[in-house]
């Protein structure tokens, strides 16, 4: 493919079906996700997907891009390899709540210190989808599940409010029955200069009956238009409010140093100080 | 009639500067045209704690940490009380009586030397008995002293003048403390062939030959979390890395030190992370992953003594089989041991280019012993090395492209993000040669077997062009059989044994995994017994190799320690004695 030709939607789509339930939330961030990289015009070989493992997991395998599907809960760490090793990729990380913010939530707030530029996508159905419906991090409390059989007695996480805590220098909220305003924030994420992180509630209609698409088109608001993303105190305000579930962009701030940027100046102060051949390496000992 | 040989101990407590006393007696030495071999071992604590350090100073080239020591300068109490009673025929015991008793019984020769009195009087700082210390070895061994005073002038230069001048004043008093006392004349060493240090002689540990190979043999990312014995070879890579265009991250724990190598490692950049046990233990699932999606990786272990925490500052070889199979499910992977410091530089560039070659992990082990000593060697003959890439696919293949095509030798060639036409999802889900999920029996056991054959094929290659050390002794039915830093000590005691006429067979693989087997097979063969000495209780290696290698009649005698320290060549050539 090359980009002389104007790249529609379904052309970042590759022929591999999805094997997700009918119904479940994913096809609307996949054909969202489809829709910014049209939007972007990104170049299919110059895109890597890194995902984890979970229903959404499988979501680099249909994409037409470089993937690598790897470990529960490893997709971050493994695309902070990427990116740091090939810069010019256009990386994005795919997952769940529970490769996200359960075995992988160690690795985010060291991703947020690094920022490396990438886009990381946890589609959140609150429930362990592809093991068939145990409590998940963001499990409502008091929700029956296999693993809870007389009710969740652990509150949720909160992602947003820790995204926030963490510095991560892009924040955003989508619900993916908004297929448009899920391809807004993707490409706002994917254009954003450094980490971006965006939590796009997913509801499963197999095995969460509480978080469903009735419940979240219930409680889902936009952000307000007078919202300053640069203002962090706003943005908990935002991620605090316990009546109303706001999406949109609620965290920016780009004058942060990307890791790449970080890198090359680690790289540059080497060069100053250090041998660069390893006859002159050797020379040290 | 001085000696070409001897061997010193300084011990005393940690963060005291027993470790930098000794370091600079190793570098004076090597100034002065000297071999060294070095050993520490260190206290698990981070100040205090038993700190002791061995010197190995020759005039000829050595291999090993030799036997017990000539000298202990003990610092303290604990020093003498551990190491006082480890010492060869005829040592020499050096203590200040203000910091250590000594028994009446006591069956070395004892010499008092008032370090603390003489720092005191010279200095006016307690902190200078380690240059008294110093200075003291240095006359009793007549070794020349200006080496030493470069040393201290450029180690204290950056704190001005006075404070050069003070140490000095220190050193000359220690200096001629003991340099003529009649007692300890057996000690003085014969001057070096050369005089001063000849060019392209270094002195590395294990840790860094291991981190000068890597950048040899083409490492350009780097992602590594801090462990005892293994951090000193991330440090070495934040510090130079960059230099050579390379990327070093400290991950926040080894599962996202591997993940980021992965990662790295699928963009095209040949990566490594280096850790001990426990981190192996971490990186375990992602090994696995690494193996299925046929990612090159390099995992180094410098082994420590385990399980658990074990001892972190003190060596073991019993990573063995868990480098071999630590995983979920069966996962090919290639294991190598470096055999000295000089091989950690060449087992550094050989892991890269078996990753890159065939694309699957490649566990480097060393261990504690070897990564922390230090010894004189030649600069290896950079011009020499050779580097292997990954196969990437021609044009034509890109046409129809199968990422993980069933191939003779089980190696595919491997698009890279960015190539046009060669997108795929690399996936540690069973997969097809295109790269798709796939759960059938047939495509299963078809692409294990083919992951499986990437093995096969480098073991044919083993076979035809030898793995490390094979030596039949030249028609012995006795022979000896070690892997990784076990080398030096068992070239020692052969060379010793060999002296005396007799024969000796000897294997000494570098590739533990996979294992020639012919020519193993053929090793084995005319021998009657073969004595199998390993760092470890379970004598994993030998057990490796048994259920692998028809040993027809062959008898096994299986030698092992796992006190902490390596084995001495004293204790090789002792225990083989019995049986050759």
């Amino acid at each position: 493919m090359t980009q002389a030709t104007t790249l529609k939607a379904r052309d970042y789509k590759n022929d591999v079906e999805p094997i997700w339930c009918p119904g479940c939330g994913d096809f609307g961030d996949l054909a969202a996700f489809t829709q910014a990289l049209a939007a972007m015009q990104l170049d299919p070989k110059d895109i890597a997907i890194v995902s984890g493992i979970g229903c959404s997991g499988r979501f680099s395998h249909f994409i037409k891009s470089y993937a690598y599907h790897t470990a529960h809960g490893r997709a971050l760490p493994t695309a902070v390899g990427v990116k740091a090793a090939n810069p010019n990729l256009k990386v994005f990380v795919v997952g769940g709540d529970g490769d996200g913010l359960s075995i992988g939530g160690g690795h985010i707030p060291h991703a947020a210190r690094r920022n490396p530029d990438i886009t990381y996508l946890i589609l959140d159905n609150a429930i362990y989808g592809l093991t068939k419906g145990q409590g998940s991090p963001t499990s409502p409390f008091g929700m029956v599940t296999p693993t809870t059989p007389f009710g969740l007695e652990d509150p949720p996480l909160e992602p947003l409010r820790m995204f926030l805590s963490y510095g991560i220098s892009f924040v955003a909220r989508g619900f993916s029955s908004d297929v448009k305003g899920v391809a807004r924030l993707i490409q706002a994420g994917a254009e954003h200069r450094g980490f971006s992180l965006i939590q796009l509630v997913s509801p499963c209609p197999t095995f969460n009956q509480v978080i469903t698409f009735d419940f979240m088109k219930g409680v889902v608001v936009p952000i307000p238009d007078d919202h300053d993303p640069s203002d962090l105190d706003a943005a908990f305000r935002l991620a605090l409010d316990k009546e109303k579930f706001y999406t949109g962009i609620f965290y920016q701030n780009d004058k942060l140093a990307t890791m790449d940027a970080k890198l090359d100046h680690q790289r540059r102060l080497t060069m100053d100080k250090q041998p660069r051949t390893l006859e002159g390496l050797f020379a040290q000992f | 009639m001085p000696r070409n040989e001897i061997t010193v101990r300084v011990a005393g407590e940690g963060g005291e500067g027993v470790i930098s006393t000794a370091e600079i007696l190793t570098r004076s030495a090597v100034d002065a045209g000297l071999e060294v071999f070095t050993f520490r071992s260190y206290p698990a604590e981070i100040k205090g704690g038993l700190a002791m350090m061995q010197v190995r100073i020759s005039v000829d080239p050595i291999h090993s940490i030799g036997r017990d020591t000539d000298i202990l300068m003990a610092f303290n109490q604990e020093a003498f009380d551990v190491w006082g009673a480890r010492m060869s025929p005829g040592a020499v015991l050096l203590f200040d009586p203000k910091h250590c008793s000594v028994p009446e019984d006591y069956p070395f020769q004892r010499v008092e030397v008032p370090l603390h009195e003489i720092a005191m009087r010279e200095s006016g700082a307690r902190i200078a008995k380690n240059i008294v210390a110093l200075a003291a070895m240095i006359g009793v061994l007549d070794m020349p002293p200006e080496p030493a005073r470069a040393l201290i002038e450029k180690k204290f230069k950056r704190k001005g003048g006075d404070v050069v001048a003070t140490n000095f004043k220190a050193f000359e008093a220690g200096y001629s403390v003991l340099r003529t006392d009649p007692r300890l004349k057996q000690l003085q060493l014969a001057p070096s062939r050369t005089g001063s240090r000849p060019d392209g002689r270094i002195v590395l540990s294990g840790n860094q030959a291991l981190s000068l190979g890597a950048i040899a043999g083409g490492c350009r990312f780097v992602a590594g979390y801090p462990i005892t014995p293994a951090t000193q070879v991330l440090e070495f890579m934040m510090k130079h890395l960059p230099a050579f265009g390379g990327n070093v991250v400290q991950a926040e724990d080894e599962i996202a030190a591997i993940a980021a190598c992965l990662g790295a490692s699928y963009t095209g950049a040949k990566s490594m992370t280096a850790t001990s046990g426990p981190g192996l233990c971490l990186m375990s699932e992602l090994i696995g992953m690494a193996s299925i999606s046929e990612i090159p990786v390099v995992v180094v272990d410098v082994m420590r003594s385990g399980p658990g925490t074990g001892m972190p500052t003190k060596t073991e070889q019993a990573d063995l089989m868990f480098a071999m199979h630590g995983s979920s499910g069966e996962a090919p992977r290639i294991v190598l041991a470096a055999t000295s410091i000089e091989d950690c530089f060449h087992q550094a560039v050989n892991a890269f280019n078996l990753a890159e070659r065939f694309q699957t992990p490649v566990i480097l082990l060393s261990d504690q012993s070897m990564g922390y000593r230090t010894r004189t060697l030649s600069t290896p003959d950079l011009s020499g090395i050779r580097l292997d890439d990954r196969a990437t696919p021609t044009a034509a293949m890109l046409e129809n492209y199968n990422r993980f095509a069933d191939t003779e030798s089980g190696v595919s060639p491997v698009a890279l993000p960015g190539m046009a036409n060669g997108m795929f999802v690399a996936t540690g889900l069973e997969h097809d040669e295109a790269g798709a999920a796939n759960y059938t029996p047939e495509n299963r056991t078809r692409m294990v077997a083919k992951r499986f054959r990437k093995l096969d094929t480098l073991a044919g290659e083993l076979n035809a062009h030898g793995n490390g050390i094979l030596d039949d002794g030249g028609g012995a039915d006795i022979g000896v059989i070690g892997w990784g830093s076990t080398e030096g000590p068992i070239a020692e005691a052969l060379e010793k044994l060999r002296a005396q006429g007799l024969k000796v067979a000897q294997l000494h693989p570098k590739v533990l995994n996979p294992l020639p087997i012919d020519a193993i097979g053929g090793f084995l063969a005319p021998l009657k017994k073969v004595v199998v000495f390993e760092e470890n209780h379970t004598a994993q290696f030998s057990k490796h190799l048994r259920s692998n290698v028809r040993a027809n009649g062959t008898e096994f005698v299986d030698v092992n320690q796992c006190t902490g320290l390596p084995f001495t060549s004293d204790e090789v050539y002792a225990t083989l004695s019995e049986h050759v």
